[in-house]
C-alpha cells in the first residue's frame, strides 16, 4: 500500500470547471460551466420491473433521495392509473414537507449564511458553517441540528428509512399512521413553525435590513429576466407535492399551465457539444442560445421560480413573508438570482406550516392508505418540486410492467442554461480589459450557489466537496489565469 | 475501544460502490468492530459516527493518477476546511469540527481509506474488471490495518 498525502482540491478529477474565453480586447466572449455528469441511468433501469423504481431512483443522489422516491411513486400511480386514498396523499405530502424543510434549512446555514451572515469580505476559512455558528452562537447551531433531527425523525417514521425511504407504493403508502405517531409529528411541526419564523427574522435582521446586501441582491450582475416554472395547487399557490405545472413569462403573466403527463408538449432539451448536460427550454418559445428575455425559451426552477410562478403561498405566515419579499424587491416577478436564498427561507416557513396543517388533519390516521392497482401498465409520469426545482420521472413499460423506456428531467437540468448565463454574466462584470479580479472565484460561486446545482451524485465524503477550477483563456485560447478551490 | 467501520458510496454507480463492497467482505473477516454501509455525505455522516471511539471510513476516490485499487490512507488533516459550494453541505473536516462543537460524541480516532477507482460515472452494479481484480487485496490490506492499529 502506498501512503501518500494528496491534495484533494488540485488532484481530483470530476471537478466542476468554469472556462472563460476572452476576446482581443480582453473582454469576456464566452464562459462555460461544466459539472460532472453521470451516464447510463436510463439503460440501467430498462428491463427491470417498474415497481422497483421508488427504491432504485433515490440512489441517483444522496442529497435528494426523498424527491426521487416521491416522483417515482407518483409516476407509478400514473402508470397503473390508480389514485391513492386521501390519507395516503397526505402522509406522502407530510413526509415531503419535512424533507423540503430540512434540505432548505441545511442549504441556508451551510451555503447561504456563510456569505450573508459571516460576511462577503470575511476570510475564506471563516465562510463556512463553523463561521456561521461563531457569529450566531452555539445555541442557534444547536437548534439547526435539532430541526434537522426532528425532520429526519418524521421522514424515518413515515418513510421507514431516512436516507432511502421505502414507503411509497403505487396507489398509496405501505402503512398508516397511529395517533401516537401523529402526536409526535405534531410536536415537531410546532417546533419547526417557531424555528422557521426565527430563521426568517434572522434573515430580515442580517440581510433585509442591510442595504449593502439588498443592493447586491438587486445588482445587475446577478439579474436575469427569464420564464419561471413551478407546481401550483388549484388556487395557484405553491405546492411541493402535487398540482399542475405553471409557467409565467418574464413579465409575470401566465404563459402555460399543464399536467405532468403533458410535459413533453412544453419542454424540450438542447444539446451543446461541450457538455453532457442537456439544457431544458420552453418548446414554444424555442432555444435562442444562452440569452434571457421573453424571446428566449430559457426558464428557471427552484425556490424563487416557484414563488414567481405562483400567485402566493397557501399558509398565512409564509404568505406574509412572500408579500414582504416582493415589496422590498419591487414587485413580481423577481429576477434577482441571489433572491433564491430569500425564497428558500419563505418555503421553509411554508413547509413547516403545511406540516402542522397536515399533522392536525383528522384524515391523517385513517387506516385506508392504499388502493390496489388493477390497470395494465403502459406509461406514467410523476412530478414533484424537489428542493432544487421541478423533477420529472417518465416511465414506459410492457404489459407486465417491465420498463422499456425511462426519462428523467432533474432540477439542475431545468436550471442548467440559466446557471451558465449567470456564470457568464458574473464573469463579464468582473473581467475588464483582460484584468481578472481576485474576487472572481467567490463572486462567480455566489452566482451558482444560489441555485445549489446538484452535481453528479453526492454519496461521498471524499473529497468532501466538489473542487472547482476557473480557467481564463486569452483570444489565442492560451490559459492566462487559473483559480482553484 | 468502540470501533465503527463505515463504507460509503453508491452501490449502483459502478466503482463508486467500492467502499460498500469492501465493508461487505470485511464483515466476514474482522471481529470486534461494528460495520455500516451507507450512501450519504456531509452532515449525514455525523449521525452515523456519533458515539464511537474510532471510525474507519472506506470510500472511493478518483485522483486519475493512480491505478485502480490503489489505497490511500488519509487523515482528517488532509482535508481542507474550505468554504462549501455544493449540495454536499460541507467537507469531512468541517463536519467533524461541527460535530465536536455541537456536542456530538465524535470519534477521537478517524482513519480514512480512499480507494482509487476507474469508472464512477456510469450506472451499473458491477465493479470494472481492473478494480474487481484488486478487491481481495484491498480487503486483506484494510483488514490487517484495522486489526493492527
Amino acid at each position: 500500500m502506498r501512503r501518500v498525502t494528496i491534495d484533494p482540491i488540485t488532484r481530483l478529477e470530476g471537478h466542476g470547471k468554469i472556462e472563460i474565453f476572452l476576446d482581443d480586447r480582453g473582454e469576456v466572449e464566452r464562459a462555460f460551466f461544466q459539472i460532472p455528469e453521470l451516464r447510463g441511468f436510463e439503460k440501467f433501469c430498462e428491463g427491470r420491473p417498474a415497481e422497483e423504481m421508488p427504491r432504485i431512483t433515490p440512489r441517483i443522489c444522496g442529497v435528494c433521495p426523498t424527491a426521487h422516491h416521491m416522483a417515482s411513486t407518483k409516476a407509478l400511480d400514473d402508470l397503473y392509473k390508480v389514485e391513492p386514498p386521501e390519507a395516503a396523499k397526505k402522509i406522502r405530502e407530510l413526509m415531503y414537507c419535512a424533507f423540503q424543510a430540512e434540505d432548505h434549512l441545511l442549504h441556508f446555514f451551510f451555503l447561504g449564511a456563510p456569505e450573508f451572515i459571516v460576511g462577503l469580505d470575511a476570510p475564506k476559512g471563516e465562510r463556512n458553517i463553523l463561521g456561521v455558528i461563531g457569529k450566531v452562537g452555539l445555541e442557534i447551531g444547536g437548534k439547526v441540528i435539532e430541526a434537522r433531527k426532528r425532520c429526519r425523525e418524521i421522514i424515518t417514521l413515515i418513510g421507514g428509512k431516512v436516507v432511502h425511504p421505502v414507503c411509497g407504493l403505487p396507489g398509496g403508502v405501505s402503512k398508516p399512521l397511529t395517533e401516537e405517531e401523529r402526536a409526535k409529528i405534531k410536536e415537531s411541526a410546532d417546533f419547526m413553525v417557531e424555528f422557521a419564523k426565527f430563521v426568517m427574522e434572522l434573515f430580515n435582521k442580517q440581510v433585509v435590513q442591510n442595504t449593502e446586501y439588498v443592493e447586491l441582491i438587486r445588482s445587475d450582475m446577478y439579474t436575469h429576466r427569464t420564464y419561471y416554472m413551478g407546481l401550483v395547487d388549484k388556487d395557484n399557490k405553491v405546492n411541493f407535492y402535487d398540482g399542475d405545472i405553471r409557467v409565467v413569462d418574464p413579465d409575470g403573466n401566465e404563459f402555460a399551465k399543464f399536467s405532468a403527463g403533458e410535459y413533453l408538449k412544453y419542454i424540450a432539451e438542447h444539446v451543446e457539444p461541450w457538455t453532457y448536460v442537456r439544457f431544458a427550454y420552453l418548446k414554444e418559445v424555442g432555444w435562442k442560445g444562452f440569452v434571457d428575455g421573453k424571446d428566449s425559451g430559457i426558464f428557471r426552477v427552484a425556490p424563487l421560480a416557484r414563488l414567481n410562478a405562483a400567485d402566493g403561498m397557501a399558509t398565512p405566515m409564509a404568505q406574509e413573508y412572500y408579500e414582504q419579499m416582493y415589496d422590498v424587491l419591487g414587485g413580481k416577478p423577481v429576477h434577482h438570482t441571489l433572491a433564491f436564498h430569500w425564497a428558500r427561507l419563505i418555503e421553509v416557513v411554508y413547509a413547516a406550516e403545511r406540516m402542522k396543517q397536515l399533522a392536525e388533519d383528522p384524515v391523517l390516521t385513517d387506516t385506508n392508505v392504499r388502493n390496489i392497482p388493477e390497470a395494465t401498465p403502459e406509461e406514467g409520469v410523476g412530478v414533484v418540486e424537489a428542493p432544487r426545482g421541478t423533477l420529472f420521472h417518465h416511465y414506459k413499460t410492457d404489459e407486465n410492467g417491465i420498463l422499456r423506456e425511462v426519462n428523467l428531467i432533474v432540477a439542475t437540468q431545468n436550471n442548467a442554461a440559466a446557471i451558465c448565463m449567470s456564470v457568464e454574466k458574473a464573469a463579464k462584470s468582473l473581467i475588464k480589459g483582460g484584468e481578472v479580479s481576485d474576487k472572481l472565484l467567490n463572486m462567480i460561486e455566489m452566482a451558482f450557489r444560489a441555485y445549489d446545482p446538484c452535481h453528479a451524485c453526492a454519496t461521498h465524503t471524499l473529497p468532501g466537496e466538489m473542487p472547482l477550477e476557473v480557467i481564463v483563456y486569452n483570444s489565442k485560447h492560451e490559459p492566462i489565469k487559473v483559480l482553484r478551490r | 475501544m468502540k470501533t465503527l467501520v463505515l463504507g460509503l458510496g453508491n452501490p449502483i454507480l459502478g466503482d463508486d460502490g467500492i467502499g460498500i463492497r469492501v465493508v461487505q467482505e470485511l464483515r466476514k473477516r474482522v471481529n470486534g468492530v461494528e460495520f455500516k454501509e451507507c450512501s450519504l455525505a456531509g452532515v449525514g455522516v455525523l449521525d452515523e459516527i456519533d458515539g464511537y471511539d474510532r471510525v474507519v471510513i472506506i470510500d472511493a476516490i478518483k485522483t486519475g493518477t493512480g491505478d485502480p485499487g490503489m489505497i490511500y490512507k488519509l487523515k482528517l488533516e488532509d482535508f481542507d476546511k474550505t468554504c462549501p459550494m455544493g449540495s454536499h453541505g460541507c467537507g469531512l473536516a468541517t463536519v467533524i469540527e461541527l460535530g465536536r462543537r455541537m456536542g456530538y460524541k465524535v470519534p477521537k480516532v478517524i482513519d480514512i481509506y480512499a480507494i482509487e477507482v476507474k469508472n464512477n460515472e456510469e450506472f451499473g452494479e458491477d465493479l470494472t474488471p481492473e478494480l474487481a481484480k484488486q478487491l481481495d487485496n484491498i480487503v486483506e490490506t484494510i483488514a490487517k490495518e484495522i486489526s493492527c492499529s
